[in-house]
């Protein structure tokens, strides 16, 4: 009787693990399309491209212009990772919201964002911080469950799923 | 007779949940595998795309680095060359021709191998890169990224494709 009791645990836990997994999964790339539509644009206009477009980057924020809509003037877009607020909808202390802002309209984009880290490379791939030296952008970021998954015995873990993406905006390019 | 009868039983028994904890372990098994395998898929397709991305910034060719558009189009173009191994002195399209690494990534040190190939090719040959060269030039470049890993499926490799044209820039 034990061993049918833990078969089914077993059982049990491996399919919510793999239902969990593919929900952060599926988290990871609906990001990963908002991130890449912005990103791709990065000193973008109608007529031609922005010059300087990066008016600040750090680890874990960065403001660019670009012309996100297609329409009349560049807009002020900003990613922001808070990692100082956390998320009340969850029971995972990790989570915190990942803000996207194009011209202070705010988005806070709450599907479980644990870790985001931005790195600036310049054209010979070496890191830098000199904003008009940017041409790549890597963006590193862990999604996380936001509910446990209760292991045997005690205890349990949250599923995360990680994506790790190097952006070369075009427009960052002679 | 009944405790033959008992004994028979209980061994029956025994073979069924020996059969049904054999089927929820490789039920287990393959879970596992699929939630491994499909975070592969994705880590190698990010990789194929970065290298891609990277490539769509530099110029066509050696001949238009400077972004003078060569004035015989396409005689003008050099053929498929490298600036070295260094990704750091690529600085045209071609130049990923014959790059190979190995990336570190979450699931390990050294775990996905990528190896890029660039050829010309032509309208004609359906833009097949097999059928591509690298010493006559057209006006369409494909590179093919070429993405494995231990992490994968019996080895399999996941190929990404790009087509560049090429356009002029400025009048001659």
């Amino acid at each position: 009787m034990l061993s049918i009791l833990f078969m089914n645990m077993n059982v049990s836990r491996s399919s919510s693990e793999l239902t969990m997994r593919q929900m952060t999964q599926i988290n990871v790339s609906a990001v990963s399309e908002i991130l890449t539509y912005d990103m791709d644009k990065i000193g973008y206009d109608r007529f031609g491209k922005i010059n300087n477009p990066i008016t600040f980057a750090d680890s874990n924020k960065i403001v660019f212009k670009s012309n996100i809509d297609k329409m009349g003037s560049a807009e002020t877009v900003e990613w922001h990772f808070d990692s100082s607020t956390q998320v009340a909808s969850s029971s995972n202390i990790d989570i915190h919201p990942l803000n996207r802002s194009v011209d202070g309209d705010k988005t806070e984009i709450n599907v479980g964002v644990s870790s985001f880290k931005l790195t600036y490379f310049d054209k010979n791939l070496n890191p830098t911080a000199t904003l008009d030296e940017i041409r790549h952008i890597k963006v590193e970021m862990v999604i996380s469950s936001k509910e446990q998954l209760g292991k045997i015995g005690g205890g349990g873990e949250y599923i995360r799923s990680p994506l790790e993406k190097m952006y070369s905006p075009k427009n960052l390019h002679n | 007779m009944a405790g033959i009868s008992e004994v028979i039983q209980t061994i029956g028994a025994i073979i069924i949940f020996s059969l049904i904890l054999l089927t929820s372990n490789r039920m287990i098994l393959k879970n596992s595998t699929q939630e491994v395998e499909t975070e592969a898929e994705g880590i190698a397709i990010t990789l194929g795309q970065n290298i891609i991305k990277e490539a769509q910034t530099k110029a066509f060719d050696e001949n238009t680095t400077d972004q003078n558009v060569p004035k015989t189009v396409p005689d003008g173009f050099s053929g498929i060359d490298s600036d070295g191994e260094n990704r750091s002195n690529f600085d045209d399209f071609d130049d990923y021709n014959g790059y190979t690494n190995t990336m570190d990534t979450k699931l390990g040190a050294q775990s996905f191998a990528v190896a890029v190939k660039v050829a010309y090719v032509s309208p004609s040959n359906n833009y097949d890169i097999e059928k591509g060269s690298e010493t006559v030039p057209t006006n369409f470049k494909m590179m093919q990224v070429t993405i494995t890993s231990d992490y994968l499926d019996n080895n399999r490799e996941i190929k990404l494709s790009h087509l560049r044209r090429y356009f002029k820039t400025k009048e001659q």
